[in-house]
């Protein structure tokens, strides 16, 4: 049985690229490669899980298993967390390369993207999506 | 004497994606900035990473923790820097609580949106208490002396002390640099008897001179404070809404009415008493009174 990829996004409220990335997430895990992904919570990542369950689940599981972290803004926090806590991971996505490259795709704030907000998303979850293969040829 | 000062306030959510209950406390906490644009968000993975701009806000803010589930993620983060949050909200507890299943997958059904909507009011509302109870602006003031008249069983004072200033409809001015507290006299809240509410206007509304700047009722009547000065009014003595008898027991002092920032008070005081001028001015009026009453007494013995 293959492994599956674990996406961990960028937690951001403050900005545009915290809003892309989680939709990008969950457009991958709940649409693209739903059998192939898993999603990853990055505020229990960075707090830790339940003690009951040993209070490391996300952080043995990124361990364990490829993780791709799509960041927001250039802090990096997802990508931080997951070198911190389970090692260097396997991939990283950086929402403002895709911002650049399509200045058509107008969000209509930082919290709602509206339809073009949503096509970027779409766009940049297709790119997680490909990295999803490419881990999975590697395996 | 103490002036209002803004206090910041945090939110900081879960935000947890893998589960709805995530969602939700991330939904909670963008309509809690929506209604309230003044309230700062914080992300709970930054903040874990040493965000120094984070660090400080924490230190010196009110946090409300909105905690997705049982990990309870943000208040391990607060707990880790020994703070004490003002307010923390379970999404599961008041999932319970308002009977609303969080929907399975991480798109909010109808139920969710309308739940994160009532706990967003809940705070709201918190929030908006704690700021009255905080804008309740209780002054020290200084034991003074009176000029003092009694008739019959009433007892009228005025206070010795230079500074205070009157006009003739019974209402107190006292000017400290360029703010002034406003009140009632001894006279008028004799009249008044047992004042029951009183009603203080808006905080930033400019008043003139002779304005009407507040009302209070008691079992006989309800009057106005007629404003000596003109100006912006600055401060408004919010523990009178539960405490109105603080303008029977001490009219000069704990029951003034609210603080202006004067616009010209030299050319106010052309029209003001200083406090002999009106004790006398208040004498004269008692007696007249007295006297017309006593007139209707005897008229009516007979």
């Amino acid at each position: 049985m293959r492994k599956k990829v674990g996406i961990i996004a960028c937690s951001g409220e403050e900005l545009l690229g915290g809003t892309l990335s989680r939709a990008a997430a969950r457009i991958v895990v709940e649409k693209l490669r739903s059998q192939e992904t898993i999603i990853l919570c990055a505020p229990l990542f960075a707090a830790g899980g339940l003690e009951r369950h040993g209070g490391q689940e996300e952080r043995n599981f990124a361990k364990e298993h490829p993780t791709i972290t799509i960041e927001g803004c250039e802090e990096e926090c997802a990508k931080i967390a997951v070198d911190k806590y389970s090692g260097p991971p396997a991939a990283t996505i950086y929402i403002q390369k895709y911002i650049d490259a399509h200045p058509e795709l107008k969000s209509i704030s930082r919290e709602s993207l509206g339809e073009e907000g949503m096509k970027l998303a779409e766009i940049i979850a297709e790119d997680i999506a490909k990295k999803v293969d490419e881990l999975f040829i590697r395996k | 004497m103490k002036k209002l000062t803004k206090e910041i306030i945090c939110i900081l959510p879960c935000n947890g994606l893998d589960k709805s209950l995530g969602v939700i406390a991330r939904e909670v906490s963008l309509m809690v900035i929506e209604k309230m644009p003044d309230v700062q968000l914080i992300c709970p993975v930054l903040l874990n990473n040493g965000d120094k701009r984070y660090e400080d806000l924490i230190q010196t803010s009110k946090i409300i923790i909105i905690n997705g589930c049982m990990t309870r993620c943000p208040t391990k983060l607060i707990e880790k820097r020994k703070l004490k949050p003002f307010k923390q909200i379970m999404i599961p507890d008041m999932s319970k609580k308002h009977k609303v299943k969080p929907s399975k997958d991480l798109i909010l059904n109808e139920d969710n949106i309308k739940l994160a909507e009532l706990i967003a009011d809940e705070i709201i509302i918190d929030l908006n208490k704690s700021d009255q109870e905080k804008n309740i602006d209780i002054r020290e003031f200084q034991e003074q002396e009176y000029f003092d008249i009694t008739v019959d069983k009433y007892y009228f004072t005025v206070p010795k002390k230079e500074g205070y200033f009157f006009n003739e409809n019974d209402c107190w001015i006292k000017p400290e640099g360029n703010t002034a507290l406003i009140g009632i006299t001894d006279y008028l809240q004799n009249a008044a008897s047992d004042i029951l509410f009183v009603d203080l206007p808006e905080l930033g509304s400019e008043i003139e001179q002779f304005d009407d700047v507040g009302s209070f009722e008691s079992s006989k009547t309800v009057l106005q404070l007629i404003s000596p000065g003109a100006g912006r009014i600055i401060a408004i003595n919010k523990s009178l809404e539960q405490n109105p008898e603080y303008v029977n027991q001490d009219p000069y002092r704990k029951g003034w009415f609210v603080e202006i920032e004067l616009k010209n008070f030299e050319e106010d005081k052309e029209l003001l008493m200083n406090g002999p001028e009106y004790f006398d001015y208040m004498k004269i009026k008692i007696m007249k009174e007295k006297n017309h009453l006593d007139q209707i007494k005897s008229e009516r013995d007979v």
